[in-house]
């Protein structure tokens, strides 16, 4: 079916092994904007002068980077968090959309570092992954037009996987360490946050149900240990991706860290989902993705618009 | 040759996510973590040299990956009345003004983060932080409603474990008061029915 529509479609349209990376930006600018435009309305509480939290408490938060927004913001006018934020969405915007992708990375990496790790107060773990999605973002989101660029794009692929196994692996690692993994404590305890917004509030006499509990938490235990084997081939691959994607559902659902899930399920669907192939050769020419000439595909070889998976 | 210099520095990038988490790894036994300190005190030491760390910052790798390891940390959840004597009305808020939700997931995440309030113990030994968090909070709510008197309380919620569900020793969320703003009263605890 892929080949069929390979065969009638332009290079502008080309799956390539590189795409999820491409794609990566689009889906971090969506969720980020987003989650901006949910503070919108309590920036003035979260930063600046009229912040909820006393500047003398300031030192203890600082992550010791170089520069501290927040004093800055407390010394200016409140106008200027808002004008911040303004930029933060514009750059949202751009990645969206495509636009000047590792300008706005790069602005939305500082903006982000600014606001959310330079002062850990209302940090919490989606902003780690997000600077680091947008540090990767800025190093690979570009349609390469070059062989060598298109080696470089690959290899990303390759890097960015490996950084998903390292937070999995670590994830179930420090898990695997203590019990309450093993014997289902934790995970019930997580599920019963009292988080605002979570839409499936799980009854407490589900609690009864302890067997239920002990192999839930074991499979986030082994699924988190055993990311990894995504890399053994395509059965495992989906298998890992499928139950990663339902955990982070879960997570979603029943905790309500919907902004932490879906920027784990955008991760995961760039890693390993987006047609995992390999190109096999390249346009006549190096041509330019996305600037194939209307009758490039008759002049391409049907050779060199063909597939293969690469496992 | 730049996309060999490249992966060199991905290489690199990857090796400081595993010295970051390593140095955050807690071993289970005494024992094994004694055996470890010399390893990760190096380890430490070499991720703390500012360029590392200032990159460890940019890149978002600064922290570790741990999330909910190796256990569930407590919960904890803050109150404030606004009383006004004149019209004998009371404003309960969950949280100093917030209005989203993805704000007051932050702002659980704050309290959190003052891991140390303990229940049952004298308010007074709560760790420094957690005390000036909870007075600057109230402070924020104090210029809020200048001329009402304003009561805070910060509640740990306990949850029942599994065992404690399966012999019916406690069967519901126990909310307990850890700190109260301006002056502390003794309150039984409540279970979370009676709370919100």
């Amino acid at each position: 079916m892929n080949s069929q529509r390979n065969r009638n479609t332009p290079y502008a349209t080309a799956h390539t092994f590189g795409d999820g990376l491409q794609l990566l930006p689009r889906g971090i600018g969506l969720l980020l904007g987003i989650e901006m435009i949910q503070l919108w309305a309590d920036l003035s509480l979260l930063y600046g002068p009229h912040s909820v939290y006393d500047a003398a408490l300031l030192p203890y938060w600082h992550s010791g980077s170089s520069w501290n927004w927040e004093e800055l913001f407390r010394s200016a006018h409140p106008l200027w968090i808002h004008a911040t934020a303004t930029l933060y969405s514009i750059c949202c915007v751009c990645l969206v959309f495509g636009r000047w992708v590792p300008y706005s990375s790069l602005l939305l990496l500082i903006i982000h570092h600014g606001l959310f790790m330079a002062d850990l107060r209302w940090a919490y773990g989606a902003d780690y992954l997000a600077q680091t999605g947008l540090l990767f973002s800025l190093l690979f989101s570009y349609h390469p037009r070059t062989d060598s660029r298109h080696k470089w794009q690959r290899t990303g692929v390759y890097f960015w996987q490996a950084q998903l196994v390292l937070v999995y692996f670590f994830g179930g690692l420090g898990k695997a360490m203590g019990p309450t993994w093993w014997n289902g404590e934790a995970i019930w305890k997580a599920v019963q946050q009292p988080f605002p917004s979570n839409l499936l509030d799980i009854p407490l006499h589900w609690g009864s149900w302890t067997a239920c509990w002990v192999i839930m938490g074991i499979a986030v235990v082994l699924l988190e240990l055993g990311y990894a084997m995504a890399w053994l081939g395509t059965m495992y691959r989906r298998i890992i991706c499928i139950t990663t994607i339902g955990m982070h559902v879960g997570i979603a659902l029943t905790i309500g860290l919907y902004h932490f899930s879906a920027l784990m399920i955008w991760y995961n669907l760039c890693a390993w989902y987006y047609p995992y192939r390999t190109q096999t050769s390249y346009p006549i020419h190096n041509a330019p993705l996305g600037h194939a000439a209307p009758d490039a595909a008759s002049t391409i070889k049907t050779a060199s618009i063909q597939y293969k998976e690469r496992r | 040759m730049l996309q060999r210099i490249g992966s060199i520095g991905l290489a690199l990038h990857l090796g400081l996510v595993f010295l970051h988490n390593i140095c955050n790894i807690q071993p289970p036994s005494t024992d094994v973590k004694s055996a470890l300190d010399p390893i990760t005190h190096t380890m430490q030491k070499l991720c703390s040299a500012p360029g590392f760390r200032h990159y460890g910052q940019l890149a978002g790798i600064h922290g570790c990956y741990g999330f909910y390891s190796p256990q569930v940390g407590s919960i904890y959840s803050s109150r404030i009345e606004v009383r006004c004597a004149r019209t004998a009305t009371e404003l309960r808020l969950s949280s100093p003004g917030l209005r989203t939700t993805a704000s007051k997931i932050r702002y659980c995440t704050l309290l959190e983060a003052l891991e140390g309030w303990r229940s049952g113990v004298d308010q007074t030994k709560a760790p420094a932080l957690a005390r000036a968090t909870a007075q600057s909070i109230y402070n924020h709510v104090q210029r809020q409603y200048p001329d009402r008197a304003i009561r805070l309380r910060i509640y740990s919620i306990r949850i029942p474990s599994l065992s404690e569900l399966r012999t019916k020793k406690q069967t519901n969320k126990m909310i307990t008061p850890i700190y109260e703003q301006p002056t502390q009263q003794k309150h039984p605890l409540c279970n979370s029915a009676h709370f919100w």
